[in-house]
């Protein structure tokens, strides 16, 4: 059974002065309860407005069109009441930068007990031993502290206690390790992955790290300009990566191992995202693919079937 | 004696002051009450024996009184601390009788000890312009409790010493002045008096309570049982404070210009130009005569020629004036004279004097350049400025401003004489040997304000003024000041452009107010509030 | 990482214990700037054309020359420079402000009477201008771009384009003259006779339209700079956050957004202090106030250089004061900030 069902999701950011801007286009995507779904994409790609699109968070300046199912409770165009109830048991959120994730001027404990049920010794209680699940010892004095006496690794730890906090059944990861060190990475992936199965967490795992996606995603959704072009197994998508995009990310993936260089191959895809306002009417890849055709310049791909899951390209298939 | 004409404006359109003349006149006098004053400018001296100033006087004369008022009536003088004054013959002595049964407010005796000591310490010694007047006053006899005899060892007028009884003869209490040191006397703060109210609270910066004395010589008088002077140094909210009723005086044009005529048009209100022919001022176009182009009489004559005066009574002054004919103004029938050369709104002739003078025009159209110095005094003073380099623009002159503030005019034009062409306001203090003849005589160090520091040395005129100053009679004495007058506007050193007085605004339930040619520095003990 | 975390105990007391060291060794540093602000005061002073004895010869309506030079013997102008200004100092060092020679009064005394109605007026002017600023910016931010935000920031611009005296006459016009509702002026009653309660609530009623006139010249500042804060910090990921974990639309406004937005605000009460009490010269001018501004506007019209020393040296200590306390405040609000 799926737990959060998007179907056919637009998001158009609209401002003073600016044209629109269609930031996701005619997504659909589905994630069943105690998956991994890894949504990767390059910057600018929009798997923050769609993670946030989930979440309810989106502001005002956005325009939406579409569903978003989250446990059978619509989100899109739902009242602040109702989205409210989701916030208990239901969709949590941790954000890319933990410098700016929380609140500069409370302390620690009291940005985790701030939504929590119960008395004041309670909450106390209950965030403290939520430090302890996120693997922050001392708990009794991090409650006193302020964000900026801690370092970024721990600073994203308190916002993972904050989100399980909400005892929610789906959490959403905005790049949860972007911004930090690489040996903190992965720590924080390596919680993330034991809070998943211990809690049985269903997990929107938004990354551009593919690494990251072999680790710990049973499923990868790939989004390029606003549009899903690829969505598959793990092990399909790394094996047999049909959407000459998805090949193309894979191919600029640092190499793994002891063996690796220091510095990472840069045979990255040439070329850059199309202008989403408004998106060129073709294939949103098109400028920047070896297999393009007139085709391609005129006529959308949809997502369809293919050998290892779901792709959005005219001529699909493995590198020549 | 003195003499008054009442000025030709005495009331503002709709002003009832006359109007108002039948109720206290049917003795429907109503006592008691509060008067709410307006204090513009906070003095903290409040000696009026030292400083004879109207900021001082608008409070300390209603606490110490001189030996005289000014009046309009014919005699020009009624009593107050003197009952009775002579001269001798000779000049070299004048007499006054005092007044029994008065007390000080402490509740001492007032006695001629006390004369003879504010006579001899304060008066000759301290006070700015006693100094001039009691300059050869040698001693004071007593030969009883009540007469004092002012002693000189020079003839004096008595015509002068009589003109100066209101301003310059306030009396102290011996008892609490003497043996100190005058200027650091504490009664300075706290004045001890003889007069119709006693100084109650006085809090620095907020306001002066004056309570009714019950003990006045001029029983039942005074009416009122208390005035409180608020002190608000912003003009525009003592307008505001007069609309919401919470003042029901002001004097010394304490409103701005702007607002007057919005005040006049509130019908609880009135606006009074009356009450201040005591002290008329000039507005007074003052030249540097060391610049050689001033120093020729032709461009004196010719700058007066350019200026259309009636105009700028209209415009400047919003018609609360008079076109200056000469050093002594129009108010002063006594000493006052028509017959003096006149330079009328002339711009051709103007031009003729100044081409004759040698000054052709330039390229540019000017002749020459003047620096500018208004004076900050009055908005009148300052306006006038901008009205001159309008003005001699037109006939080829440039003038180029530049403005001090008071105390930085002063030494600018009367110290250092850095000025070509200034304005000022002298004031006429009811006799030219006071304060006018030093706007022409030489021999005045520099530093002296509202002297003649302007360079002008004529020898016809240091006589004739010399003259007058010991002329006991006071007819040849009248003549000598009417010569004075007509030499002065013959050799045109300063241009007494236009005269002008203060205004009143008053309440309606006001009674008895405006009715003494200096009002507003009178003792108000007949004021009374109706209901 | 900065510092060991949860050091901090909660209280004022222990706060205060803590800044202790800071505002000793801040007052030390200030009085290096107190002497050099009393001598390039007395420098500037004697720039100016005119002396005290000018001053009261002008009071006076004139005089003769041997009186200004007794005048001018009995309060030392007439001596050197060097020697005036270092008799100055060292009296200044010992606390002793001099004699102003216009009051015939201690300086000290003379600034001491009016301090208390300068400070009271600074005061409320403050916390209204604050609060004022802080309501209207988040009001205006939470509407950003729509009637309400647009309504808001014009009459902020109407408000900070009028110059202040216009606005307290105007304030007056309407409270006083028109609707009658307050006093025109003055800080209470004229030998009113009250005394306790109704002497404040008496005193409350002067002070509102000049605490509304002074505060105005600061309102539109502060809710500027607080509606900037807020929609630069509206975007901010602590803000998702909170609504993420389901803090309601009010609290994230308030308890996340406006007090993060405010430390801005409070840190420009610090750099407006001086603006301050400028400003306070003008309106108890206008509302006949006798505080410290006024006193200071007459000083200068008499050139009573003792009295404008003594109000240079308070005015810095005043400056001096209030940025210490507005620094103090923003530590005590804002955890990142370290007293220095
Ligand atoms: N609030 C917003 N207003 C306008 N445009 C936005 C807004 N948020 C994101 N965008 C635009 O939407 C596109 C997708 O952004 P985002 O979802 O942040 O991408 P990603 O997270 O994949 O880097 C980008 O072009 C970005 O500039
Ligand atoms: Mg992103």
């Amino acid at each position: 059974m799926s737990l959060l069902r998007v179907s056919n999701l637009s998001v158009v950011f609209t401002g003073r002065g600016r044209p629109p801007l269609v930031a996701l286009d005619d997504v659909s995507l589905t994630v069943a309860a105690g998956e991994t779904l890894a949504l990767v994409g390059e910057s600018g790609s929009g798997k923050s407005t769609l993670a946030l699109a989930i979440a309810g968070l989106l502001d005002t300046a956005a325009s939406v069109r579409g569903q978003i199912d989250v446990a059978g409770h619509g989100i899109v165009g739902a009242a602040p009441t109702a989205l409210q109830h989701l916030r208990r048991g239901g969709i949590a959120m941790v954000f890319q930068d933990p410098m700016s994730a929380l609140n500069p001027v409370h302390r620690i404990g009291d940005q985790i007990a701030e939504t929590m049920p119960g008395s004041r010794a309670e909450r106390r209680a209950a965030a403290s031993r939520l430090l302890h699940v996120v693997g922050l010892p001392d708990a009794e004095r991090l409650l006193e502290a302020w964000p900026h006496e801690l370092s970024g690794g721990m600073r994203q730890r308190v916002a993972l206690a904050i989100a399980l906090g909400q005892e929610p059944r789906l959490l959403i990861a905005d790049e949860p390790t972007t911004a930090l060190d690489v040996t903190i990475q992965a720590q924080i992936l390596r919680l993330l992955a034991d809070l998943q199965r211990d809690l049985g967490l269903t997990l929107l795992l938004v990354t551009h790290d593919l690494g990251v996606v072999a680790e710990l995603a049973d499923r990868v959704a790939v989004l390029y300009a606003g549009r899903l072009v690829e969505v598959a197994a793990v092990d399909a998508l790394f094996s047999t990566p049909q959407h000459p995009y998805t090949q193309g990310l894979l191919a600029a993936r640092p190499p793994f191992g002891p063996d690796a260089p220091m510095l990472p191959r840069l045979t990255e895809i040439p070329g850059g995202l199309p202008s989403l306002s408004p998106p060129p009417p073709g294939c949103r890849f098109a400028e920047r693919c070896a297999r393009v055709s007139q085709r391609c310049r005129e006529d959308m791909p949809e997502l369809r079937a293919s050998s290892a899951g779901l792709v959005a390209c005219h001529h699909p298939g493995a590198t020549p | 004696m003195t003499d008054w004409t009442v000025s030709r404006r005495l009331v503002l359109a709709g002003s009832g002051a006359l109007a108002a003349t039948p109720a206290w006149a049917q003795g429907t006098v109503r006592r008691g009450g509060t008067l709410q004053v307006a204090y513009n400018t906070e003095q903290r001296n409040l000696n009026s024996a030292m400083v004879a100033s109207n900021a001082v006087f608008l409070v300390a004369s209603k606490i110490i009184e001189p030996l005289a008022e000014m009046t309009y009536d014919g005699s020009g003088l009624s009593p107050r601390l003197a009952t009775g004054w002579e001269a001798s013959a000779d000049g070299l002595s004048v007499t006054f009788q005092l007044r029994r049964g008065v007390k000080w407010h402490d509740g001492r005796d007032f006695t001629s000890a006390d004369v003879q000591y504010s006579a001899l310490e304060v008066w000759r010694r301290l006070s700015n312009f006693g100094r001039i007047v009691f300059r050869d006053l040698v001693g004071v006899d007593t030969p009883d409790t009540h007469t004092a005899v002012l002693r000189f060892s020079r003839p004096t007028p008595a015509q002068l010493i009589w003109n100066a009884l209101p301003d310059l003869t306030a009396v102290l209490p011996r008892h609490l002045y003497e043996g100190t040191d005058v200027a650091q006397n504490p009664r300075n703060q706290a004045p001890i008096g003889t007069g119709p109210f006693r100084l109650g609270e006085n809090r620095a910066g907020q306001f002066v309570v004056l309570d009714r004395n019950p003990d006045y010589w001029d029983s039942p008088k005074p009416y009122l049982d208390r005035i409180v002077f608020r002190v608000m140094p912003d003009k525009g909210a003592i307008a505001a404070a007069h609309e919401a009723g919470e003042l029901q005086l002001s004097c010394f044009s304490s409103v701005p210009l702007a607002d007057l005529k919005r005040l006049a048009g509130v019908p609880a209100l009135e606006v009074v130009n009356r009450g201040y022919e005591g002290s008329t001022y000039h507005a007074l176009i003052e030249l540097n005569l060391r610049n050689p182009i001033l120093a020729d009489v032709r461009v004196r004559r010719a700058i007066h020629h350019a200026l259309d005066l009636p105009r700028v009574v209209r415009d400047v002054f919003d018609g609360h004036g008079t076109v200056g004919t000469g050093p002594v103004p129009t108010t002063s029938r006594l000493f006052y004279t028509a017959d003096t050369p006149r330079y009328g709104f002339d711009v051709a002739r103007a031009n003729a004097l100044l081409d004759e003078a040698g000054h052709r025009r330039g390229a540019n159209g000017m002749r020459f350049s003047l620096k500018l110095v208004p004076a900050p005094w009055f908005d009148y003073t300052v306006l006038l400025g901008e009205y001159l380099r309008q003005a001699l623009r037109q006939v080829g002159i440039d003038c180029q401003p530049q403005r001090f503030d008071a105390p930085g005019h002063l030494q600018a034009i009367y110290r250092d004489h850095q000025f070509d062409i200034a304005t000022g306001s002298p004031v006429f203090r009811n006799d030219p040997a006071i304060s006018t003849t030093i706007l022409y005589r030489t021999g005045t160090p520099p530093g002296v304000p509202w002297s003649n520091q302007y360079g002008y040395a004529s020898q016809a005129m240091d006589q004739l003024l010399d003259q007058a100053a010991g002329e006991l009679d006071p007819a040849r004495r009248v003549a000598h000041y009417h010569r004075f007058q007509q030499l002065a506007m013959e050799d045109l050193p300063v241009i007494p452009a236009v005269e002008f007085t203060f205004l009143t605004v008053a309440s309606r339930r006001l009674r008895n107010h405006s009715n003494l040619p200096r009002w507003a520095m009178s003792n108000w003990a007949d004021l009374w509030l109706d209901s | 990482m900065a510092g060991s975390p949860g050091t901090g105990s909660r209280g004022l007391g222990s706060f205060l214990a803590a800044a202790w060291p800071v505002i000793r060794r801040r007052l030390l540093l200030a009085l290096p700037v107190l002497l050099l602000v009393a001598c390039g005061t007395f420098g500037l002073l004697h720039l100016a054309p005119g002396d005290a004895v000018d001053a009261m010869v002008i009071a006076g309506g004139g005089g003769d020359a041997a009186l200004a030079s007794e005048l001018r013997a009995r309060y030392g102008l007439d001596q050197p420079l060097l020697v005036q200004l270092s008799l100055y100092l060292l009296r200044l060092l010992q606390f002793d402000f001099g004699v102003s020679p216009v009051h015939n009064r201690p300086v000290l005394a003379l600034i001491t009477e009016r301090l208390p109605i300068s400070l009271l007026l600074m005061l409320t002017a403050t916390a209204f201008a604050v609060s004022l600023g802080v309501v209207l910016g988040v009001s205006a931010a939470a509407a950003a771009g729509r009637w309400r935000d647009r309504l808001i920031l014009a009459a902020a611009l109407v408000i900070y384009a009028m110059p202040s005296f216009w606005v307290g006459l105007m304030l007056i016009l309407v409270f006083a003259v028109t609707l009658g509702w307050l006093p025109v002026g003055g800080f209470e009653t004229a030998a009113s006779g009250l005394s306790g309660m109704a002497r404040v609530l008496d005193i409350a009623r002067h002070l509102i339209l000049p605490t509304l006139a002074l505060a105005l010249l600061f309102v539109s500042v502060h809710l500027r700079l607080m509606r900037a804060g807020m929609l630069d910090l509206a975007g901010a990921d602590f803000v998702r956050m909170a609504r993420a974990k389901g803090v309601p639309r009010r609290r994230v406004l308030w308890a996340h957004l406006a007090r993060n937005a405010v430390l801005p605000v409070i840190a420009m009460v610090g750099v407006q202090a001086s603006t301050l009490l400028g400003g306070a010269v003008v309106i108890e001018s206008v509302f006949s106030l006798p505080g410290l501004g006024r006193l200071a506007y007459d000083s200068v019209v008499a050139r009573d250089l003792a009295t404008l020393m003594g109000l240079v040296v308070v005015s810095a200590v005043i400056v001096l004061t209030v940025t210490l306390v507005v620094d103090l405040v923003m530590a005590a609000l804002d955890p990142r900030v370290r007293l220095r």
